[in-house]
Parts: structure tokens; sequence; C-alpha cells
């Protein structure tokens, strides 16, 4: 559905994005991650041909974008990083303006801002003006205002920066169920967590390169480690965690304030033998516990830095 | 289409700030203005003068017989002592006299200072000048309007004249630089009032910068939501175009319905040039902000700067803060006037109002209306599938 190749944009000397290559197909959720400053926002906005770009060629829906491309627009969705409405204009105001850039059709476009306004969950704010509504609402309706339409293509910029927690869930939830109802949802995000819960496929962005892609299983088996082992309230002497780094499958070892964390590559029973050693050395600890690499830990294995850096 | 056109209204007329520069703001200064300056004609006293005969030409005693004629219209405008340069000057110097006049084939006025007073005789030479050229630009291109012409130069008519003058330098006013065949009589502080509604005209510069800014994706998100829309950028402009051309039209109706219904003022008898000009000075003001909105890669601060200097200097160069400008301009530098919107918005409405001069009135409308298609071309090229360099 969208096909970047060789992207490169530049701002002057620096180099924002830096042959960017990307490929989203119909119907998935792809999530476009990386930190702040690494190229998210120039792509999506060169993708909607709102930048001149240096370098490279983007399609979409099999065509070039340009920014006369309004059949290929129409069939779009943008939900901006930062919230795009008229504080003029009410909650429904705002959505069926925004609706109206798409549909002409009266009936239609009422039946649209309904189902985006239940959609959203903005039913009792209809009447407010967006200066009324708390940041968590204000996000909703940045998003209704984006989806009112039915784009088969929804482009969600950090949709959720600044938002509490429950209407993260919710604007989450939501997403999930507009990838159900047929579109295809490019996200983009420095929060792992949360495109790891909703995205198919995921391509990791730093300095403007597309460093690794594909899905959170694929992008995790890229890695050496496997298995993270965190002991915590533990007394444990030198000689006994170089013991612990002979044992198999395990590659790395930090111990700071009575918390030693075991890096393992993945294999069977890396807990077990880690458990086992422990009782013969009858080291008392607090509490023990195994956890799956994370995207962070991708990224930090790829770039030698923490993704939130 | 018209759904849009709705809520792009509602947008503006909600917006209460510029509600307040547009509709009310020009009606409190137009009462101030009222207040301030509606009894100044009777504060002025008699300027005593000297004048010193130095030639005897036939141009010198026509200044002469001015003079005199001035000083016997029973209007007690100022007193001329025809005395020596020595003695004059001595007066001159004690402050008895403000100014001396120069009988001479060219005449003259000497001045110790820079007040409202010596102002007043400057513009009583000029006045006399520009009559003295005007009477020999009729003798050479229209011989046959000299009878009229000088049924008009009555002293009565050199007295409104003068008088109209006198009240508008002490109002900081501009100078009137034309003196109307048409025999029109005007109250001298009407001038500010003209300036006034140029100068709501020219606020139309802020409902255009707005428009277009507010579609600018590279400033707001709002316009970067609209940009990447199925909706023709152009269309959306002109959505807007339309709208506040009518809002800023509405507010230049209600501050001239204010003037002549409220106040009472005497704005002239032609309507329909009246409202004519008001349209076209809407349309330059508008059709300027939305240019220096569309100017490529400038942060929103910058082009408010500008929108901001370029309303208030064009307003400030028509004469609506400090008198004199407009005839200053006029006497160095004419083009300034002949281009500046608010210039030209005064200048239409005085042509149609107090100079009844339809060749003047004709070039103001179709200058406005030229600059009006030439800063909306050029926005429409500016903004027309534009890709930005940043966001």
């Amino acid at each position: 559905m969208i096909r970047i190749e060789n992207l490169v944009k530049r701002y002057g000397d620096l180099v924002a994005l830096d042959h960017l290559n990307l490929e989203v197909y119909e119907g998935e959720i792809f999530g476009l991650l990386g930190p702040n400053g690494c190229g998210k926002t120039t792509a999506i906005s060169c993708l909607l041909a709102l930048l001149k770009y240096d370098k490279g060629r983007i399609t979409v829906f099999g065509e070039e974008m340009r920014p006369d491309s309004y059949e290929i627009k129409r069939k779009i969705g943008i939900v901006p990083q930062d919230v795009a409405v008229f504080p003029e204009l009410s909650v429904r105001e705002n959505i069926d303006y925004f609706c109206g850039l798409y549909i002409a059709e009266k009936a239609l476009r009422k039946k649209y801002v309904r189902e985006a306004i239940d959609f959203t969950g903005l039913e009792g704010y209809q009447k407010m003006r967006p200066n009324q509504l708390s940041g968590g609402l204000l996000r909703r309706l940045n998003i209704a205002c984006g989806i009112a339409h039915k784009p088969k293509l929804i482009i969600m910029d950090e949709p959720t920066v600044a938002v509490d927690p429950q209407s993260r869930n919710h604007i989450l939830e939501g997403i999930q169920r507009l990838n159900k109802e047929g579109a295809t949802i490019i996200y983009t995000s420095h929060y792992m967590e949360e495109v790891e819960q909703i995205c198919a496929r995921i391509s990791i962005l730093d300095h403007g390169r597309s460093i690794a892609t594909g899905t959170k299983e694929e992008l995790k088996r890229m890695i050496k480690m496997g298995e993270r082992i965190t002991i915590e309230g533990v007394e444990i002497t030198s000689e006994q965690i170089q013991l612990i780094r002979e044992l198999p499958h395990v590659f790395q070892t930090e111990y700071d304030n009575q918390c030693l964390v075991i890096c393992c590559s993945a294999a069977k029973k890396n807990l077990m033998r880690v458990l086992h050693f422990l009782e013969e050395e009858e080291i008392v600890f607090g509490k023990i516990f195994s956890e799956l690499p994370t995207l962070n830990d991708v990224f930090l294995e790829i770039t030698g830095t923490e993704l939130r850096d | 289409m018209l759904h849009l056109i709705k809520y792009r209204f509602f947008c503006i007329v909600r917006e209460k700030t510029t509600m307040f520069w547009g509709f009310v703001f020009p009606l409190i200064l137009c009462t101030l203005f009222y207040a301030t300056f509606g009894d100044v004609d009777h504060n002025l006293e008699c300027i005593d003068t000297a004048a010193v005969v130095r030639n005897e030409t036939a141009e010198a005693k026509a200044f002469e017989t001015f003079l005199s004629a001035m000083e016997d219209s029973g209007e007690d405008l100022f007193s001329v002592e025809w005395t020596t340069e020595k003695e004059a000057k001595e007066q001159l110097k004690d402050g008895k006299i403000s100014g001396i006049f120069y009988v001479d084939t060219e005449p003259e006025l000497f001045v110790a200072g820079s007040g409202i007073e010596e102002s007043v005789l400057q513009s009583v030479l000029e006045s006399y000048m520009g009559r003295y050229q005007m009477i020999q630009d009729v003798i050479r291109e229209k011989p046959e309007k000299l009878a009229a012409l000088f049924e008009q130069a009555d002293s009565e008519a050199i007295y409104e004249e003068i008088s109209n003058k006198m009240s508008t330098e002490a109002r900081q006013d501009e100078y009137v630089e034309e003196t109307s065949l048409g025999g029109k009589k005007t109250d001298g502080m009407i001038q500010y009032f003209f300036s006034l509604i140029g100068m709501t005209c020219m606020f139309g510069c802020f409902l255009g910068f707005d428009t277009v800014v507010t579609l600018q994706a590279n400033i707001s998100p709002v316009g970067a939501r609209c940009c990447v829309s199925a909706a023709k950028k152009f269309r959306l402009i002109m959505i807007d175009f339309v709208l506040i051309c009518i809002i800023n039209f509405i507010e230049t109706i209600v501050l001239f319905a204010y003037m002549t219904k409220v106040l009472k003022l005497d704005m002239g008898e032609e309507w329909g040039k009246n409202l004519l000009i008001s349209f076209l000075g809407c349309l330059v003001g508008i059709s300027l902000g939305i240019l220096v909105g569309s100017i490529g890669k400038w942060k929103e601060s910058t082009k408010i700067g500008i929108v901001l200097s370029v309303s208030l200097g064009s307003s400030f160069l028509s004469g609506l803060m400090i008198g004199g400008i407009k005839g200053l301009i006029e006497e160095n530098c004419p083009i300034i006037n002949r281009i500046n919107p608010a210039s030209l918005i005064s200048d239409a409405f005085y042509s149609v109002a107090i100079y009844q001069d339809s060749d003047r009135y004709f070039r103001d409308v179709v200058t406005m209306a030229v600059l009006a298609a030439v800063f909306l071309g050029g926005s429409f090229l500016m903004v027309r599938r534009v890709r930005y360099d940043s966001i």
C-alpha cells in the first residue's frame, strides 16, 4: 500500500532521513518506533507530500504522492501529533468540518460524524469547545477529526502524547478496532509498549534510518538476548557472579544495589539453572523474575543507546 | 461547500479579538475623535502677522490683494500689519507676531517657530500658491473653465479652505493639498474620519493574514490537516476570502452608518461610490494580509510583525496619526500616496465628498482594484501546490 524508497531529507547539514526504506502492507498496523528526533514525523510529512525531500520515491496506493494527489488524499486520514482543531468550533462542529473536507453528501456526513463521536466516546461532549476538554478528550477529538470520513489508510503521529492511562487505553483499543474494520494504520510513537501492544510489524528508526523492520518476534530474534533474569535483594560475591557468568547461555551480568541482572541467550530452562545455582550456593534473595526482551533491548543492542534517550 | 462556509464563518465571528479590533475599536476611536475634536474650530484665536512688500510686480500685487482680502473677510483668522522688514523682524523676535509674509514675485513666509500658528500660516501661503498655480493651469489647459474657477475663488471660499486647514492642523491632521472646483465645503475633521475608515479597511489585513496562516501547514496544525485533506487549498482560501471580505465590508458599513446616522457627520451624499471605496479598501487590506501570510519561510511572529507594520504604517502615511504626512509625501514622493492603500482609501473618499473629482476617484478605485489583484495573484502563486522545507 505504501512504499518509501531511498528517502533522503536534509535540513541544512542535518540529515533527517537517510536513505529510508519502508513498505506498509494493506490491512496491517505498522509501527514506526524511535526516539524523539529520529525522523518519524519527517517521514510522515514527506509521505503526505507536505515536505519537500531531497531524494527518493514515495508511492501510496500504487501512485506517486504529490501535493495535488487529491484522490489519494481522499483515502487517507491523519491524526497529527499536535491537536489540530478549531478552538472556536464545538466538538461536533469540528468533526463535521473536517469530515466535510472529504464527504460532500450531507446525510452521509451526518452518519459518519455520529459514528466518529460514538467511536471516540465523545457523546457527552458534543457541544463543548476544545478548551473545555481535558487532554485525553482533546486527543480523542483529534482522532475523531482524522477518522470520521472512514479512510482506508490512517496515519497516527504519536496520538497518545501527554494522555492519561485511561484515555490511552481507549485510544489504543480504538486503533485496533479501526484496523479490524479494514483500515491500514501507520502508528508512530516513542512508547515501545504501545507499539508492541498494537503493531503487527514495526520499523525502528534511528538518525533517519530504519535500523530494523519486522514483527516484534522477528525483531527480538535479531538480538543476542533471549531472556533477562532479575534477582532483587540479593547479597552475592564477585566470585559467585563469575560462576553465574559461566552458566550455559549466560552472556552478561550486572550487579548493583543488591540487584543482579543476568542476560541469557534464547534457551530453555535458563531460570531453572539460575535457581539451582542459587540453591547450591545457599544465596538468599528477595525476589526473582524472568522477562523476555523488549523492543528497547532490541534498540539498545543495535544502537548502543536506550530508546528513550 | 456550504457547511464549510458556515463553520469558517463561525470560526471568524467567534474570535473575540478579531471582532473587537474590527467592529468595536473603530467605533470607540471614532467616538473619541468626535468627542475630542468636536469644538476645535471655535477654540482658535486670531493669528498676528506682519507683511513686508519687497516687490511691485503683478504677481506680488496679487499676493498683496490676497492678504488684504483675507484680513478683510470678517473672519478672525489672522491680522496683518503692513510694515518694514526691520520692524517686522523685531516684532517676530519679541513674539508679538507669529510670522512675516514677504510680498514678492514669489511670496515667502518667515516664521520663528514650528507651532500650530506657524503651520496655519504656512498653509495660508501654500493655499494661495496652490490656487495661483491652479489658475495658471486652467488658463493654459482649460481656459473655458476660468469663469467657474473665479466664481469659487471668493474670499469666503478661501477662508473656508484655510479655516479647514487651521482646524485640521490644530488636530495634527494632514494637509489638504488640493482645492475642489466643485465648491463643496466640509468640516476639517472629516479627514480624520475618512482615514479611520481607511484604517478599518486596513484591519482586513489581519483577517486575511489569519486566514492564510490557519491554512499553512508549516505554521498551524489545522493547516497541516487541511493540506493533507481532499479539499483544494485554493478553494479553502477562497471560502475564507469571500467570508472575510463580507465581514470586513460590514465592519466599514457599520462604522460609516455610525458616523453618518449617530454622529451626524457629513460624509458626502454619494453612497454608491462610498460603498465601492469601502469594499475595494477591504479587498486591498485583506489581500495584502493574505499575501504577507503566504510568504514562504518566515515564522508566524515575523509575519505578524510585517502585517502590523504594513497596516499601521499605511495608516500613518495616510495621515491618521500625524498631520501633514500625506502632504509631505505628496510633495516629495507622490508615488507612495499613489500606492499606499490607506492613502488611496481616504483620498478616494475625499475625491467624492470634497473634491468631487471623478478622475481622481476613478484613479484611486482602479489602483485599489489593481493592488488587490496583484496581492491575490502573488498569494496564489505562493500557496499553490506548495511543499514546505520544514514543518
